[in-house]
């Protein structure tokens, strides 16, 4: 059966905790992408930045789509930008802030691509006023090898499109992607940081906060500083020239675990909390950045992901309504402080939008926490899993490459449905990847 | 000035047209497949602004339809240079291979590009123009495997030099790279000895340079190799399997 040009790779999930050799092709034309036979089975791949593994699996074809990345449309009356699902955000925000343009959207590290984010439907710096990334998507063309290529958007082809957008390439290789963008408000951010005793602070914070950019950092580890931390809130600021193109050092999954050791653990942990507690105390309480500085901190920030080794971290979110937030954090302190659990920092944002697909979103607030990975790393995911459940939460798929899929069908609404429309769209499930297999969506 | 780009819509081709267009230059992108040269002109219209006109061609076709380039380029500023990154090589292509895959590499990688260059050299002369040929470490001796590949670029190179001396006269610019391994999509499905060379560096590599003339390798270390394969005994040389 011909696949093209293909070889094997070995794929590791961004957290580092799955890996896997199996096929992998990287189509640069169209023809590439069509040549695998029908029944072969295939997930798309973006920059390969989810901590789970959704976009490879055993016995499925990788097929990266990083050089689908060519700009196709600019509309400049309606802003929206048409391009191909395998551009990286830091090159939409190349072009766009020169421009005077902009895109709210944006997650944690700059490499990521625009098809991951369609994708994974991720979140940006404030989702209460932005939403989610799907909110911005206008149209995409996906290609599905027994169906061909099909154009969807919110009026035509909406149960496709809406089943892309968070469906984690299981409908088809996206290939392109119109994006609605925005006016640049001005070139640079104003990020203010106020340093908070507790979790209740912290909400009541972001809660009465209307910056353009809001979310909370806090002490994680198990001990008396659990929940101190600081809330940024950041503002558009100043005007002139846009800020220059921002240079890092790219760190993959395989950059990422070079160290063959965790070097964090329960001291470490607590000095590298308390050390930017204590640092914030004596920086200035506004900083002036770039948009990019301001949206990517992980991109010049790389030792907090390196310093997990090889041995990875486990992190997982989870959305929980306003109503609850307050009792989940107490029970989520009492849970790290009864079982020692190596959870290494925290972090909140406020949420607003409607959950589809696979997708997290809804109105509430999300939770971040990252665990460094030893003997008691699982059973507190595992108590965790049960605490979100009972409270009714709602785990990001895309940020726990363990979430088993009972977990997955009970926490979120629309799971079923997804499920359904999926088997009824792709009676062969032709894209796999590891994600959908534990979640049963083979 | 405008610059036609023969294989243009990926590899080594999309990396030229990406550097002259962000140099500025006006491009008209030949390929085979309609579907991806379209998106990469639209792509470079949008990113550096510039006029970019793609065009659908077979290089394994006879006649080439150079009325359709011309009638292109007319909307387009003068011809400054041609650059020919094409070209198509087959697992299968050991001795004795079929009449017509044989017709086939040799029109796509000798026939094919230097007909191009025939039919614009004479606007090329008159603007001082580029021809920029390419091909490959292949070349350095005939061996079981390519054997029409490396045949027909090696008769590339031979009518490159050809046209080395003929314009040794004029302002015409011609180079002739000799490629070792490029991280393109070929490369990427094979375990390779050595490591690739980013086409982007090559690409920057050939716009500096477009105003020279004379043979070059790509990246400069293959040279050694081709020379240590060129002449290395036969007694050594039959036994290897590369």
């Amino acid at each position: 059966m011909s696949e093209g040009l293909v070889r094997e790779t070995c794929f590791t999930s961004f957290d580092g905790t799955l890996s896997l050799i199996t096929r992998h092709q990287r189509p640069d034309r169209f023809s590439h992408l069509e040549l695998p036979a029908a029944a072969v089975h295939r997930i798309p791949r973006g920059g390969g930045y989810s901590y789970s593994a959704a976009s490879f699996g055993e016995n499925s074809l990788v097929q990266e789509m990083t050089r689908f990345n060519r700009f196709l449309e600019f509309n400049p009356e309606k802003l929206t930008l048409k391009l191909e699902v395998g551009v990286r955000l830091i090159d939409l925000m190349a072009w766009a802030l020169p421009r005077q343009l902009h895109f709210p959207v944006l997650p944690g590290y700059p490499l990521i691509t625009v098809g991951g984010c369609v994708a994974a439907d991720v979140h940006g710096k404030n989702p209460y006023k932005d939403g989610t990334f799907s909110d911005w998507v206008r149209q995409l063309t996906v290609f599905h090898p027994r169906k061909g290529y099909q154009s969807c958007s919110p009026e035509e082809n909406p149960d496709l499109f809406a089943m892309t957008c968070g469906g984690y390439g299981l409908t088809g290789v996206i290939t392109d992607v119109t994006l609605q963008l925005a006016k640049l408000p001005a070139p640079w951010i104003a990020l203010f940081q106020k340093r908070v005793g507790s979790f209740e602070e912290a909400e009541r914070e972001l809660s009465s906060c209307a910056a353009d950019i809001a979310y909370s950092w806090h002490d994680a580890s198990a001990g008396s500083n659990f929940g101190r931390g600081i809330v940024y809130t950041g503002q558009w600021h100043g005007n002139g020239a846009p800020p220059k193109p921002m240079k890092f050092h790219p760190m993959t999954a395989e950059t990422r675990a070079r160290l063959p050791v965790c070097a964090w653990n329960g001291l470490t942990a607590r000095v590298a909390n308390s050390a930017l507690l204590l640092h914030s105390r004596y920086k200035k309480d506004v900083s002036v950045m770039s948009i990019l500085d301001a949206s990517f901190p992980f991109a010049s920030n790389v030792y907090f992901h390196k310093l997990f080794g090889r041995p990875g971290l486990r992190e997982t979110q989870f959305l929980m309504s306003e109503d609850k937030i307050g009792q989940c954090l107490e029970a989520l302190k009492k849970l790290v402080c009864d079982t020692g659990a190596p959870t290494m920092m925290l972090s909140l944002k406020r949420f607003k939008g409607v959950q589809k697909s696979l997708s997290m979103s809804g109105t509430g607030y999300l939770v971040a926490v990252d665990c460094y990975r030893n003997a008691r790393t699982d059973l507190f995911m595992h108590h965790l899993d049960q605490l979100i459940l009972d409270m009714g939460g709602q785990p990001n798929l895309s940020k726990d490459s363990r979430i088993p899929g009972e977990v997955a069908e009970l926490s979120i609404a629309s799971f079923a449905a997804f499920k359904q429309g999926l088997f009824e769209y792709d009676r062969e499930r032709t894209m796999r990847s590891e994600l959908s297999q534990r979640l049963g969506l083979l | 000035m405008t610059y036609i780009i023969v294989g243009g819509s990926s590899g080594l081709g999309r990396a030229l047209a990406e550097r002259f267009a962000a140099a500025g230059c006006e491009l008209v992108l030949v390929s085979r497949d309609i579907r991806d040269t379209v998106p990469l002109a639209n792509h470079l219209a949008i990113k550096y602004a510039v006029k970019v006109s793609p065009i659908a061609m077979d290089l394994n076709c006879s006649p080439l339809p150079f009325d359709a380039i011309d009638a292109i380029l007319e909307g387009h500023l003068p011809l400054q240079g041609l650059l020919m990154p094409a070209g198509i090589n087959d697992d299968n292509d050991v001795v004795g291979l079929s009449d017509k895959k044989l017709e086939s590499l040799s029109r796509i990688n000798y026939l094919a590009p230097c007909q191009l260059l025939n039919h614009y050299l004479p606007f090329l002369e008159k603007n001082s123009g580029v021809i920029v040929g390419f091909g490959s470490i292949a070349t350095a001796r005939g061996r079981s495997r390519n054997a029409a590949y490396a045949a027909a670029k090696r008769a590339l190179e031979s009518y490159f030099e050809s046209l080395a001396h003929y314009a040794a006269s004029s302002d015409l610019s011609c180079q002739y790279y000799v490629l070792g391994y490029l991280d393109t999509n070929l490369a990427f499905a094979q375990n390779l000895l050595f490591p690739l060379a980013s086409v982007d560096r090559v690409a920057d590599v050939v716009y500096k340079r477009r105003f020279t003339t004379g043979r070059r390798f790509l990246p400069r270390p293959w040279y050694f190799l081709y020379r240590v394969v060129q002449l290395l005994p036969w007694a050594i040389f039959k036994r290897l399997s590369f």
